[in-house]
């Protein structure tokens, strides 16, 4: 058995992702890539007032002053695309993205379903329309529930079709209908939530059709669900051929003979036994949404409103594929043409919706840009969770997921690399270290003896960057050890300092890394000057530098 | 006489809002202390920092010994297994001296000015897991500390009260309205300093009360 995924409207509803309300107005969706833009498809209430494809814009509003256009987007199909995708891969292992808009789902060895698909093969046809309780058709309905429910949370409406070969469940999906040999399972008998004001083809069809009787199925089915080219589509018509049946009952040789090979694809479109391998394709793991502004935007609200929804996507499909957000990555299309884009590094990966939205908000709060917005995209790195073990008695944060959060949020507000626990590198250079996420429900306990045992002196207060000085040294010097050694510093002028310097100890000499290419070599001094200022002064081989003041 | 009673009112509901602002706030033996690590300041504020409450070290010319008192505090922090969040308003932590075991009980942020530093105590107010945060401004330039509007501390005390964070700021001269303890540290430490062991730097170290409870006197200090 195989389940077949429709959207309906496929671009209309990948346009409309992000602004469900949009449903119930009059909506045009224009097709930009023409030469002369067209409206390639309407909402019903445009095609209420007489809004229809092939309409320029300026006709569409000419019908409807109320009209909305919207652009047909190739990176929102896309996206559209990836989310159906990943739904149906957390339904099934063996999907195929058989075209745009229609996803093939192989039942077979689905646990769940088994009892269902069997009853089917034994018993051939028996799927009733308002199965009884425990029957083995109701778990095959709890499912496509299940799976209609998930892609309404993406904001796809789905039409589904079940049968015992790829090419029937596309039929019944696409055509679904009270024909003989099918059961129709109406929208509000699944999902009850679901956007109801989708006058338009979507809520025209039944949500879920089962086959039981192929044979019965096809033979009803209207000749142009065989997909024929318009030549053909028009003999037909004039023969009187309606149905496939009707078409069927002529017999194969006789209709190739007169209209030639692709009467042979039409009778293979019919068939109800052929099975073809699916083209099993893994989901993209590219959680990306974007959006173009009708009107550009200059206030925060409306961004952080679609950045809101965007986000809420993004973990919805996260938690479908059961993984976290190492990374969230927003970037701003602006009205000069320029473009701002922050990635922001999430301290503890998560799916949680409202600490990835409280990062980007923080982050966004801060930002000015040199024009309006008119387009945003939104995007998350996934990364598999990872596992922790818990303390059985204590834990020494409150509230573990409030600090992810702030952690995330002062992340966004100073960035990853300036937020965190400190971790000395290996190395001997001076103010070495990095930066890495807190871990406090598992850093050991210091015992306050050992605290006191490892006290050393801690007097100086860090320049970052280091302040650049101009020295004057005296001709000779003498070391640590009293001998003869090269000039010392005996006045300074920099932005720390001004002044001659009443004690110069040193110099202090270290350097590292001399077989890389980032080698390093300091002479270290420790300087008082006569107010009274005790300065690291450091001699590099890019000149002398204040690093540090006494403090 | 209707608006007399709704005045009274008000000022009911603000006294017991802001206790300290009118005077009635209860005395320090009700409240517990958070140690410092730092004897002298300890003995003066009855045994350290007013818990859940906004505190400032004023910390006046070079040398005068505020990094000491912070690093002193995160390692009292560490040795009891808590941990503490730095905001450093001038990136000016020196992590050199200090024991990985103690900096694995910090969160350390480095800001790049004042405006960043107030904006992250605001956000680890609002988190109950930090029980102590210290605001480091003592190296930002004065021009960004003035511009530093005062009902930025009216609303940190307003957020010490929901979660009970204790906060330290340290500032180069008198800058936190309405703190509950003011300390000024005026040592005056030199190059031979760096000679001395640990013990006797922090021995050195001296300070006033400004604003507070005093141990020596049990009265209230004002000034600035």
């Amino acid at each position: 058995m195989f389940a077949v995924l429709y959207l309906p409207q496929f671009s209309l509803q990948a346009g409309l992702r992000h602004e469900p309300e949009l449903w119930a107005k009059a909506v045009a969706l224009v097709d930009p890539a023409l030469n002369t833009p067209r409206v390639c498809d309407a909402t019903g209430a445009a095609r209420a007032v007489g809004v229809s494809e092939g309409l320029t814009p300026t006709q569409a509003l000419a019908r409807c002053g109320r009209l909305l256009i919207r652009h047909r987007s190739a990176a929102q199909e896309a996206a559209a695309t990836d989310a159906a995708l990943q739904c149906a891969y957390s339904f099934s292992p063996n999907i195929e993205n058989t075209s745009p808009g229609t996803v093939t789902i192989d039942l077979h060895g689905l646990e769940e379903l088994k009892e269902a698909m069997d009853r089917a093969r034994c018993s051939g046809p028996s799927p009733p329309a308002a199965p009884a309780a425990g029957a083995p058709w109701e778990k095959m309905m709890v499912w496509t529930g299940r799976l209609r429910t998930a892609l309404s949370s993406l904001n796809l409406q789905a039409r589904i079709g079940i049968g015992p070969t790829p090419n029937i469940a596309r039929h019944a999906a696409r055509w679904g209908t009270t024909v003989p040999g099918s059961s129709r399972h109406d929208e509000a008998q699944f999902s009850k939530s679901e956007t109801r004001n989708r006058k338009s083809e979507i809520s025209q069809t039944p949500a879920v059709t089962i086959v039981s009787d192929p044979c019965e199925f096809v033979a009803s089915l209207p000749v142009a669900a065989l997909e024929s080219s318009t030549h053909v589509a028009l003999i037909l018509q004039k023969w009187g051929i309606r149905t496939v049946g009707e078409l069927l009952s002529l017999g194969q040789d006789a209709v190739v003979e007169r209209l030639g090979l692709e009467a042979l694809a039409l009778f293979a479109a019919a068939s109800t036994t052929a099975l073809r391998p699916l083209n099993r394709v893994l989901p993209a793991e590219r959680f990306e949404e974007s959006l173009e502004f009708d009107r550009e935007i200059e206030t925060i609200e409306p961004l952080l409103f679609i950045l809101r929804r965007f986000v809420d996507q993004i973990s919805q499909r996260l938690e479908l594929g059961g993984l976290v957000a190492e990374s969230i990555t927003v970037r701003l299309r602006l009205e000069s043409g320029a473009a701002v884009e922050r990635r922001l590094r999430v301290p503890q990966p998560t799916r949680k919706g409202d600490t990835l939205f409280r990062m980007l908000h923080t982050h966004l709060e801060t930002l000015r840009a040199d024009s309006p917005i008119v387009g945003v995209t939104f995007q998350a790195v996934p990364t598999q969770p990872e596992q922790k073990q818990l303390s059985l008695f204590e834990a020494a944060l409150r509230d573990p997921h409030q600090f992810q959060e702030t952690l995330a949020r002062l992340s966004a507000l100073v960035g990853a690399d300036r937020v965190g626990t400190p971790v000395r590198e290996n190395s001997h250079r001076p103010d070495a270290f990095r930066l890495i996420p807190p871990g406090f429900e598992d850093t050991p306990v210091v015992a306050g003896q050992k605290i006191a045992e490892i006290l050393r002196p801690t007097l100086l207060r860090k320049f970052r960057p280091a302040k650049k000085a101009t020295v004057e040294s005296s001709a000779r010097a003498q070391d640590n050890n009293g001998t003869e050694d090269g000039p010392r510093p005996v006045a300074i002028r920099s932005s720390a300092a001004n002044g001659a310097l009443t004690i110069a100890l040193g110099p202090w000499r270290a350097s590292g890394n001399w077989w890389e290419p980032d080698a390093w070599k300091r002479d270290e001094w420790d300087v008082q000057t006569r107010d009274g200022k005790v300065l690291q002064l450091v001699n590099r081989a890019d000149g002398w530098f204040v690093e540090g003041i006494m403090d | 006489m209707r608006a007399a009673a709704t005045i009274v009112e008000l000022r009911r509901l603000l006294a017991e809002r802001f206790p300290q602002a009118h005077g009635t706030k209860p005395a320090r033996d009700g409240i517990a202390a958070v140690p410092t690590g730092v004897p002298n300041l300890d003995a003066l504020l009855r045994g350290g920092l007013p818990e859940g409450e906004l505190s400032e070290l004023v910390s006046e010319g070079h040398g005068s010994g505020s990094a000491q008192v912070i690093h002193a505090l995160l390692r009292r922090v560490a040795a009891e297994g808590r941990f503490l969040a730095l905001v450093d308003g001038a990136d000016s932590f020196d992590v050199d001296p200090v024991e990985p075991d103690v900096l694995s009980r910090l969160l350390w942020v480095r800001c790049n000015n004042v405006d960043e530093a107030l904006k992250a105590v605001d956000i680890l107010l609002r988190d109950p897991n930090f029980s102590l945060v210290i605001l480091d401004l003592k190296l930002n330039p004065v021009a960004q500390l003035r511009k530093i509007p005062s009902s930025v501390w009216y609303r940190f005390r307003r957020l010490l009260e929901q979660n009970g964070t204790t906060t330290l700021v340290v500032t180069p001269h008198p800058l936190v309205a309405g703190a509950a303890c003011r300390v000024s540290v005026e040592s005056r430490l030199r190059l031979g300093a760096l000679a001395q062991p640990p013990s006797a730097v922090l021995g050195q170290l001296r300070f006033e009360l400004l604003r507070g409870e005093s141990h020596e006197e049990n009265e209230v200090v004002q000034a600035g």
